[in-house]
């Protein structure tokens, strides 16, 4: 049966309603997101390296890292859990996450909870001031050690 | 010249001439549908109360709730009253939809009004958590962390949602605002369009439902007046009640959020427990995302798993309704479960 | 029931409750302790408000005055018009609800407590984060052997064949020292104590390094004569020997032993502070118990302040054995003990010889030398804030030489008025006495062997 025109064009305007509808859906959807987003933070300073003793492990909440030095030297363990992101806090032996039940060894490594991966390693060096600073946007591997 | 008429007043349009004692019966309905809309009324006002100390951000929000709390004159009772008022209103839309499955009201032809009321619970456990995360205090910015978080971690578009949630790369200033927006405004709109048009429907539907007439029986109806006045006595004694409850517990605020590593123990709101306890088991989007959208497409589809008509209306516990039953209860009994064992040590 | 029944019974209802809200607005919690400082005697009443307190350093509104109206004031160099509580105290500032309020205050009661110290006392531009290690005082107090109990650890250790040298290795904490060179006797580092299950060390760590005298914890049975704090306030925030407060903070129980005289720092430091530790009686190695005197009186109370009367003090500040010279039974501690003693000089040590070095000659000089001096050269120098902070500014001027130390530590309180004339001023009283010299003096020791206890043998007072 041919479409008459009177249906032909109502049903050209129910499409194009339909289309103003839906891109009227899609342009809010991209005004929900931001165009503008603040930065990760940068080099976060910290204390002087002689303030950490060998063997230690300090959490500095600046960084919201925990700052290690070994007979090797300084690293940084990133207080983000791999799950959700909660700040796992040391205890004795290990990390344990209190949120859903992570624990970690103390080189970051995943003991048990449902955390998928092992805690991100940070960069860290020695700024101008001659203190030492974390950087958590430089991404290093659990060997990456800066010599004091 | 009267200018206030009882026949002319709005309150007297918005009730049917007359509805069947039963449905209204204390011992059927418990009122608590009216309790919800009672505790949605006192969340609005005190929240708008609120609005006027309250300050949308990371610097200023766990300051002026500790403000409105300590320092300004009836903040706490205001205060109190919205927190309590907020949890009646999660706990009676609830019992609410218990009330519903066991009579067997979401029956044809009340399945539409059945989904809207399913969308209000949606409402209200989002206006219970974004309130929640308003607080800014420790427990609230580790709800938001992990909240968002569980987003972050749906395939293909976890990013692009977490944004439009977030309004950033990572929680902060505009995550607060985005909230808060969607607290007083954005859920508050679609919240009070759906009680309209929840009420609306019942009364298109034919109001409450109930039971099939006995042979030889005579319906007995009771009138708008005394319906009304029913209404009033509750709302008066349940709101004499919040006020006691508010003064004899404190609304909570904890400490101002803070990243330290020191915290023992991060517990999620209590609606939420049972996602964290599912957390530590299942992977993130099983157990955040799918778990309870599963449970809810449970809950959707009662009235299309029990369509039948006739006997078993309007009756508590009706043999003949025995699947949305069960599946109610046994939905009920493992989210409960869940919760405890999250809390248990 | 009727309507009317109803509608009684709701009515009813609704204006208790509006009676009870609005009693429990007019009843807040903090109205206690404003109305209790009003009912003392001798205060000015303060009407019932919430006091607000907004320091000028950060310009945020505190709201602690409104339960603790009438708290002292810190030190003439803290004043709470300028600082505010809670940038050394932590804690909200904002809440009048006092769990709330006190929930996330730093080290409880006392910010200045060794763990947290760093972050209350010593936040940079404060007491750390110089380049000069002299301003950094929590760094050298957590480096200083009352804090690290180097030299206690050592010898129990060396003395039980737990280590071959009697070189201390272990501190209470692990420090470390990068500087280059270090002085003579300084050590790098020490490692952190651990004591092992079932050996001596364990019975070391719960008789004597828990709860026993060092900076770091309070005394495991306060007793009269034995109420202090720890940190910075072990020594600077002093307590009577009856452990009562004794200032106007409303929430302060006057009768409850465990606080401070007053909430004041100061560091005009009777010896009565010192001897809240020290002189408390003796250690025994063998038995790994520390052995209490038992022969002071019961405090008399109550005591007007943390000054005890004339005489109390040869009884009390030595033991019974002990053979002592007048200026140690007349003067306080403090007025020979130097700082870089007490709390040390930013570098480790592991024994209490390579700590403390002030002797006889210091001040009284040698057969043939009186004691070196130094002038003071400038008005902010450290020896002149040493005597503007003790409360003695008028004592010295630019210009006045004073006694130099072997170290190098200026002592502000001990003046040369005249060629071969020093006078001194007792830091805690202000009262000046003369320093007589050994040189041109009647003294009868050979200059060669002249050691402090050779001074003793003579000049020992007589008990």
């Amino acid at each position: 049966m041919a479409l008459s025109r009177r249906d032909f064009l109502a049903n050209i305007g129910w499409g194009a309603l339909l289309l103003a509808a839906g891109s009227t859906a899609a342009a809010f959807a991209r005004f929900m997101q931001p165009n503008v987003t603040t930065p990760a933070p940068g080099p976060v300073e910290i204390g002087a390296a002689d303030e950490y003793a060998v063997g230690s492990l300090t959490y500095i909440e600046s960084a919201r890292a925990y700052l290690g030095r070994d007979a090797r030297g300084f690293y940084a363990i990133v207080a983000v859990c791999t799950h959700l992101g909660c700040t796992p806090r040391l205890e004795a032996n290990d990390f344990a996450c209190p949120c859903h039940g992570s624990r970690f060894t103390r080189a970051g490594d995943v003991v048990n909870g449902p955390a998928p991966r092992a805690l991100d390693r940070a960069f860290v060096g020695r700024a101008a001031s001659g203190k030492l600073f974390i950087d958590r946007r430089r991404v290093v591997d659990a060997d990456y050690r800066f010599a004091a | 010249m009267k200018l206030w008429r009882k026949e002319k007043s709005l309150i007297y349009a918005l009730h049917p001439e007359k509805i069947p004692a039963s449905g209204a019966r204390l011992t059927y309905t418990f009122g608590l549908g009216g309790i919800a809309v009672f505790s949605t009324l006192v969340t609005l006002v005190t929240g708008l109360a609120l609005t006027f100390y309250y300050v949308p951000t990371p610097d200023g929000a766990h300051a002026s709730v500790v403000l409105i709390n300590d320092v300004v004159s009836f903040g706490a009772i205001i205060r109190g009253l919205h927190y309590w008022g907020a949890q009646w209103m999660v706990i009676a839309a609830t019992l609410h939809l218990a009330r519903v499955v066991f009579t067997g009201g979401y029956r044809p032809p009340r399945e539409l009004n059945w989904l809207i009321g399913l969308g209000l619970l949606v409402v209200t456990l989002l206006w219970d958590f974004s309130g929640y995360v308003l607080r800014w205090d420790d427990s609230a910015y580790w709800a938001l962390l992990v909240g968002t978080n569980l987003f972050r971690e749906i395939p293909v578009w976890g990013e692009t949602l977490y944004r439009a949630l977030v309004g950033d790369a990572q929680i902060g200033a505009a995550a607060l605002l985005r909230f808060y927006g969607w607290h007083i405004f954005g859920l508050a709109l679609v919240g009070v369009f759906g009680i309209v048009y929840h009420l609306w429907r019942l009364r298109k539907d034919g109001g409450i439902s109930r039971p099939l007439l006995k042979a030889g029986e005579a319906r007995a109806f009771i009138s708008r007046d005394e319906l009304f006045f029913r209404e009033f006595i509750t709302a008066a004694l349940a709101a004499a009640a919040l006020v006691f409850l508010t003064l004899l517990v404190p609304s909570p605020i904890g400490p101002a959020a803070n990243l330290d590593a020191g915290a023992a123990e991060v517990r999620a709101p209590w609606i939420f427990l049972w996602v964290q306890d599912l957390l530590r088991v299942l992977p993130p989007v099983w157990a955040g995302i799918v778990a309870p959208l599963v449970v809810l497409l449970a809950l959707a589809l009662i009235p299309f798993i029990d369509r039948r008509g006739g006997n078993g209306r309007a009756i508590w516990f009706a043999r003949e309704r025995w699947k949305p039953q069960l599946l109610l209860a046994v939905i009920a009994m493992v989210l409960v479960a869940l919760s405890v064992r999250e809390v248990l040590p | 029931m009727t309507r009317a029944k109803w509608i009684f019974i709701a009515g009813l209802a609704l204006l208790a409750a509006t009676f009870a809200m609005s009693w429990q607005a007019d009843h807040p919690t903090w109205q206690i302790w404003q109305e209790r400082y009003n009912a003392e005697p001798n205060v000015t009443p303060v009407p019932i408000a919430i006091r607000v307190l907004t320091p000028t350093q950060t310009g945020k509104p505190e709201l602690c005055l409104t339960c603790h109206v009438g708290i002292e004031d810190i030190s003439a160099s803290h004043p709470a018009q300028t600082f505010g509580c809670v940038v050394c105290h932590g804690g909200d500032p904002l809440a009048l609800d006092a769990d709330r309020a006190h929930a996330t205050l730093r080290g409880g009661r006392n910010p200045s407590a060794l763990n947290v110290a760093a972050q209350s006392c010593g936040q940079p531009q404060c007491h750390g984060g110089y380049a000069d290690e002299e301003q950094n005082h929590v760094d050298r107090v957590l480096k200083s052997l009352q804090a690290t109990y180097a030299g206690g650890i050592a010898t129990v250790r060396y003395t039980f064949g737990e280590q071959s040298s009697p070189v201390a290795q272990f501190g209470l904490r692990a420090v470390s020292d990068a500087s280059n060179p270090l002085p003579q006797n300084a050590l790098a580092a020490l490692r952190e104590f651990q004591a092992m299950a079932g050996t001596i060390d364990q019975t070391f760590q719960e008789n004597c390094l828990n709860g026993g005298c060092h900076l770091g914890t309070l005394p495991k049975q306060p007793q009269e004569y034995y109420y202090r704090s720890t940190g910075c306030a072990a020594c600077h925030y002093l307590y009577a020997d009856d452990g009562l407060y004794r200032g106007s903070d409303p929430t302060i129980p006057r009768d409850q032993p465990g606080h401070g005289a007053f909430h004041e720092l100061t560091t005009a430091i009777p010896y009565t502070q010192c001897d809240h530790c020290h002189n408390r009686g003796n250690y025994s190695l063998k038995q790994m118990a520390f052995l209490p005197r038992d022969d002071l009186p019961p405090v008399a109370a109550p005591i007007p302040t943390t000054m005890p009367p004339e005489g109390r003090q040869l009884k009390e500040y030595y033991q019974p054995i002990a053979q002592f010279t007048k200026c140690e039974v007349e003067l306080n501690c403090v007025d020979c003990h130097t700082a870089q003693e007490a709390m040390g000089d930013g570098h480790i040590y592991g024994s209490k010889k390579d700590v403390q070095y002030i002797q006889c000659q210091t001040c009284h000089g040698t057969l043939t030398t009186t004691p070196p001096v130094a002038a003071i050269q400038d008005a902010n120098e450290l020896a002149m804030r040493q005597a503007r902070i003790n409360g003695h500014a008028d004592f010295l001027h630019v210009g006045d030489r004073v006694i130099e130390t072997p170290h190098g530590e200026l002592l502000w309180s001990i003046k040369q008025v005249a060629p071969g004339k020093f006078v001194q001023m007792d830091k805690v009283t202000g009262k000046i006495y003369d320093v007589p010299l050994v040189k041109g003096s009647g003294c009868t020791q050979d200059g060669k062997t002249q050691t402090s206890d050779y001074c003793h043998q003579c000049h020992s007072v007589v008990r």
